[in-house]
């Protein structure tokens, strides 16, 4: 079964899309990555690409829906477009109300989207979430992937708004990890100060990369712009470490109740984290 | 940029195994511009392929004409000579605008009509005109001693009338060897017919005669000569089969 990757921000827009666009354009096993755009607020892709409604989330959601306990999960191979070039996107529709119930759908019925659905060999799924709120179904599609990746900008309010959601999201959130957009240099000194793992490497702002995604542009060899090999070192870094623990929710709460009781009570507030599986903002 | 829309269904199983990891987009921008110039140059070499295939198919050439009519033995004049592209097949000989200066100031050996292309045995050593065995002879017929429809070309019989003469010499009054197979038709006394061949023909609007050249065979040129200077040749036209 490929691995289901989801990103998301909490805010300032750095290019979650892009990114996961980037990444599932260079997923560089054999069966390549499905995109699939699970953004609440609205996706882009359609646009860009001028993509017909559908197939996309919409159908997807809609397919988990009719689902009996009995059938395979809906698989979202089966509602992708392909985009030139071969990559498969199930792209989400335009406007927020109908992204939202979709995204809810998914949550409800099917949060772990996987594409190819459990066929070994399968294809990778690479999940846009947009920017993630606490306790909504984006939230729970996020701690349902493989990997989970919480893109941050290099700016001060967007590192503090993470350090401060740190503890809420590593409860409800099992494989999370962070990746800074844009900067340059090490980011162990991130990875101090968030409290939370953070990738070694950093996703650049490469807007030729950008606007060719966006399908505005032409690359000679875009696999050798910065964006395209950030994108696969950290697909490397992905691969490379074992598969994410299973999202199995208790397991998160438990381990922390001891971190909560090492720390003072300073990160979760008053003991409502641990009750809310949405995590505390 | 078009999409390929259209659910997904074998684009992991098409892609090509085993590649290393490229980047399974197309993006779009100039090279579309460069495609459509590159289109646009296939078409306009294309064109001119076309063209000049189109050129080299051409294979009229040049050749040399008589502006007017040219009579054997004139001197040609680069006033007397024109030309005229057409298709020359092969195995027509034609004297080509290559050979003009050649054909300048050479005798012509044979006539040439007005608009005739020049043979290339019209000029040169080789070009004998008359052939061997044949005369031209010049003649003024009177009126009444030639037909109305006498023309350039026409074959003839001349008829020499000897009336009061006495016996001719005769001694070229054997002309059986003589083209057309015509031969001497001397029955009746002093009668003498011999074929020939108008070789041209000019009608005198003053008093109406006749000055014609005619190709006779060379044993009876002296012959015809002398009756014609004294009037005792009359033409008679007949069938240009030969029949006479």
């Amino acid at each position: 079964m490929g691995r289901t990757t989801a990103l998301f921000s909490l805010g300032g827009a750095p290019g979650v899309t892009i990114t996961a666009m980037a990444m599932a354009a260079v997923w560089p096993e054999q069966a390549g990555a499905a995109l699939v755009e699970a953004d609440a607020s609205g996706g882009d892709i359609g646009a860009w690409y001028r993509l017909p409604a559908s197939p996309g989330v919409t159908d997807l959601a809609a397919a988990t829906r009719r689902r009996t306990a009995a059938d395979p999960p809906a698989d979202p191979l089966t509602f992708c477009q392909t985009l030139p070039g071969g990559l498969p996107v199930c792209a989400g529709p335009a406007s927020a109300d109908p992204a939202q119930g979709a995204v809810q759908l998914l949550a409800t019925n099917s949060p772990k989207l996987a594409a190819g659905g459990a066929a070994q060999g399968g294809p990778a799924t690479v999940v846009d979430l947009g920017r993630l709120a606490p306790r909504t179904p984006t939230a729970h599609l996020a701690a349902n992937a493989d990997d989970a990746l919480l893109l941050v900008s290099d700016d001060l309010a967007q590192l503090r708004r993470v350090k401060q959601s740190a503890a809420a999201l590593a409860d409800s959130i099992g494989a999370l990890r962070v990746v800074v957009v844009g900067g340059s240099g090490p980011t162990s000194e991130i990875a101090s100060v968030v409290e939370l793992p953070v990738w070694s490497g950093r996703i650049p702002l490469d807007t030729r990369s950008a606007a060719f995604l966006r399908g505005e542009a032409n690359l000679r060899r875009p696999q050798r712009r910065p964006l395209f090999k950030a994108a696969l070192a950290l697909i490397t870094t992905l691969l490379g470490a074992p598969a994410g623990p299973p999202p199995a929710r208790p397991q998160p709460i438990a381990q922390r109740y001891p971190a909560a009781a090492e720390q003072p009570p300073a990160a979760g507030g008053p003991g409502a984290a641990g009750a809310a599986p949405g995590g505390q903002p | 940029m078009t999409t390929m829309t259209g659910t997904r269904g074998s684009a992991a199983e098409a892609r090509p195994a085993a590649a290393p990891p490229t980047v399974r987009l197309l993006g779009t921008g100039p090279r579309r511009w460069r495609w459509l110039g590159l289109g646009v140059a296939i078409m306009t070499a294309g064109a001119l392929a076309g063209v000049v295939a189109v050129e080299q198919l051409d294979d009229r050439q040049g050749v040399l004409v008589a502006g007017s009519d040219l009579a054997a033995g004139q001197v040609l004049t680069a006033a007397d000579l024109e030309v005229a592209r057409i298709s020359v097949a092969d195995g027509v000989s034609a004297l080509t605008e290559d050979q003009l200066e050649e054909a300048v100031g050479s005798t012509l050996a044979v006539p040439v009509p007005e608009g005739g292309v020049l043979p290339e045995t019209a000029l040169g050593a080789d070009a004998r005109y008359p052939a061997a065995g044949q005369a031209v002879v010049g003649a003024v017929l009177a009126p009444g001693r030639f037909p109305a429809s006498l023309q350039r070309g026409a074959a003839v019989s001349i008829v020499l009338v000897e009336a009061a003469q006495g016996a001719p010499a005769g001694g070229g009054a054997q002309p059986g060897a003589a083209q057309g197979g015509g031969a001497a038709a001397s029955g009746d006394s002093g009668v003498t017919a011999y074929p020939a061949r108008v070789q041209s023909f000019e009608l005198s609007t003053a008093d109406g005669s006749a000055n014609v050249e005619l190709l006779v065979d060379a044993q009876v040129a002296g012959q015809v000569a002398a009756a014609a200077a004294n009037e005792q040749a009359t033409v008679v036209q007949v069938s240009p089969s030969g029949g006479s």
